[in-house]
């Protein structure tokens, strides 16, 4: 015998099988049909390694879309362009920036952006662009990144600068350094007793400047004394002298000043003639004493003349010699 | 009282008079006295007491410089020339003979008009003064501030005959220096010596030795002043 079934009742189970498969897929995913959302592009200038399709893009932290696709820039290769998509009512406004990011050491990028000023207008795309564009601003790591190269060859540097310091000619002479210092600290620390000698001769004769001050003090307490009584009298004598003196050269100047052309004619002619005087009275006393000699020694030679010899030239001899 | 006073007084006054007369007669005649022993005396040392050669008088020389009597140079240093130095026996008149084992005596029949030294001291001003640009002044330059002074010492100027005729010839050696007045420096003290043979046997020839000897002295010295009397200045 033939079951009878019931065609409509198999075919409305069936329906209500898949619609409730749909369903749960879309409960499943978390779809929010009745959402709506705003594509942007930025452009970053470099590597965007560790972004991914579906990489999350956050706003101040909070995640608000996903990438939708990366490609190259078609007019300027050396950029990124990523295709982003927002939630619509995330205020992008002019002047919002977006930074590329990555979530802790594991290499894995998203998208931060960050919102432009209070009250700015909402970003919309230009004449013939598809999307409005974010600008892109350099991350920190990105800067880090952009910068290492820069770092390792300062690094570098600096290292063979050290190794240069720290030759082995300049570590002999900071060795030498050291044990001079080690020297003399050695020699400081045994000098000390010499200081200790020097401070305490340095004392003794502090206690005889003390001493001789005080004697310094009493002498001149004495030079007082003897100020105040003998010294009146004998400042009263020198102002006389004085006076006295004064009026002499006094009398001397009026004297010059009168007979002024008389003083420079006897410095400038008469004193080299009293000085050709001196030097003729010192020959003439030269001759007079030879003429006491010869007056001592043979007195009638002197009155007389001497017994002096002639040369004859004819002769060829002087009287007196054998002929 | 007063009369008695008067004629004491008259009489005493002529009194003393007779005694100055008799005093005077008698100094008077004692000074004759002296006089007359001193008279005798003379006359008796007589054959001692020389009073002149009986031989034939010298004939007196002079070194008198050739040239002319230079003019003055506005622009020329003006010095004084000190009167020289002779060497022993140089100054006199005699005109002086180095004979061998150094012995010294002047010349027979000739001398000097004036002492050696001032012969010198002339023959030195004259020739410079013609010779140079300088002003030379010596004795009688009072009063004319000089710049620089010139000493002479004179070392040798005499006579030597030499053992033959031929030989003789005549020494000059005359050291001079040149003093800068403003400042006592001595700027240079050069000796200038010459020797000059004798022509012949006779005085004119030794004193025309001396001539020659001292001319061509005169010629070297002079160029030495020229070259020395900018730093009178």
């Amino acid at each position: 015998m033939e079951t009878r079934a019931s065609h409509v009742l198999v075919g409305s189970f069936v329906l209500a099988f898949l619609a409730g498969i749909l369903g749960f897929g879309i409960w499943i995913a978390n779809v929010d049909l009745r959402a709506e959302y705003r594509d942007y592009d930025i452009y970053f200038d470099g590597t965007v390694s560790g972004l991914y399709k579906r990489s999350i893009v956050y706003y101040s932290g909070i995640p608000v879309g996903d990438v939708r696709d990366i490609t190259l820039d078609p007019n300027d290769t050396q950029k990124v362009k990523v295709w982003v998509r927002l939630k619509a009512d995330i205020p992008v406004t002019e002047g919002a920036r977006a930074r590329l990011e990555f979530q802790g050491l594991t290499g894995v990028a998203y998208v931060e952006i960050k919102g432009g000023p209070r009250g700015g207008a909402q970003l919309e795309p230009f004449h013939d662009q598809l999307r409005a564009v974010i600008e892109a601003e350099a991350s920190t790591y990105q800067a880090v990144f952009d910068s290492a190269p820069n770092l390792l060859n300062e690094a570098i540097r600096a290292i063979v600068q050290i190794q240069k310091l720290l030759s082995d000619e300049n570590i002999l002479s900071v060795s030498k350094v050291l044990k001079n210092a080690d020297q003399l600290t050695a020699n400081l620390a045994r000098g000390t007793t010499d200081i200790d000698a020097m401070v305490a001769e340095a004392r003794a004769v502090l206690v005889k400047a003390t001493a001789a001050a005080d004697n310094i003090s009493r002498l001149a307490d004495t030079g007082n004394a003897i100020l105040e009584t003998d010294g009146a009298r004998l400042v009263q004598e020198a102002v006389l002298t004085l006076q006295a003196a004064t009026t002499t050269i006094n009398r001397i100047d009026s004297l010059v000043a009168a007979n002024g052309e008389n003083v420079t004619q006897f410095i400038s002619g008469s004193l080299p003639e009293v000085s050709r005087m001196i030097i003729d009275l010192r020959a003439t006393a030269q001759s007079l004493s030879r003429l006491m000699k010869k007056l001592e020694k043979d007195p009638a030679d002197l009155i007389f003349g001497g017994k002096e010899s002639k040369y004859n030239v004819k002769t060829r001899s002087a009287e007196g010699d054998e002929k | 009282m007063t009369k008695d006073l008067t004629v004491k007084t008259s009489l005493s006054t002529i009194g003393s008079s007779v005694v100055g007369r008799s005093l005077k007669c008698r100094f008077r005649q004692a000074k004759h006295l002296i006089l007359g022993i001193g008279l005798l005396s003379v006359a008796a040392c007589g054959p001692l007491i020389s009073l002149g050669n009986d031989g034939p008088a010298d004939d007196i020389y002079t070194l008198r410089y050739p040239g002319q009597v230079g003019a003055a140079s506005p622009t020329g240093p003006i010095i004084f020339v000190n009167s020289p130095i002779m060497a022993e026996g140089l100054d006199g008149r005699g005109v002086p003979v180095h004979l061998e084992n150094e012995r010294r005596t002047s010349l027979e029949g000739a001398s000097w008009s004036v002492h050696l030294g001032d012969l010198v001291r002339d023959y030195v001003v004259r020739a410079l003064s013609a010779q140079t640009t300088a002003n030379m002044i010596s004795e009688g330059g009072l009063d004319i501030k000089a710049q620089c002074r010139l000493g002479i010492k004179v070392w040798s100027m005499e006579y030597v005959p030499g053992a033959v005729s031929g030989d003789d010839r005549v020494e000059l050696a005359m050291q001079m220096s040149l003093v800068r007045l403003s400042d006592s420096v001595l700027l240079d003290h050069p000796t200038f010596t010459q020797t000059v043979a004798v022509g012949s046997d006779s005085n004119a020839a030794v004193i025309e030795g001396f001539r020659t000897a001292m001319q061509a002295t005169a010629i070297d010295y002079s160029k030495w002043i020229s070259a020395h009397m900018d730093g009178c200045i």
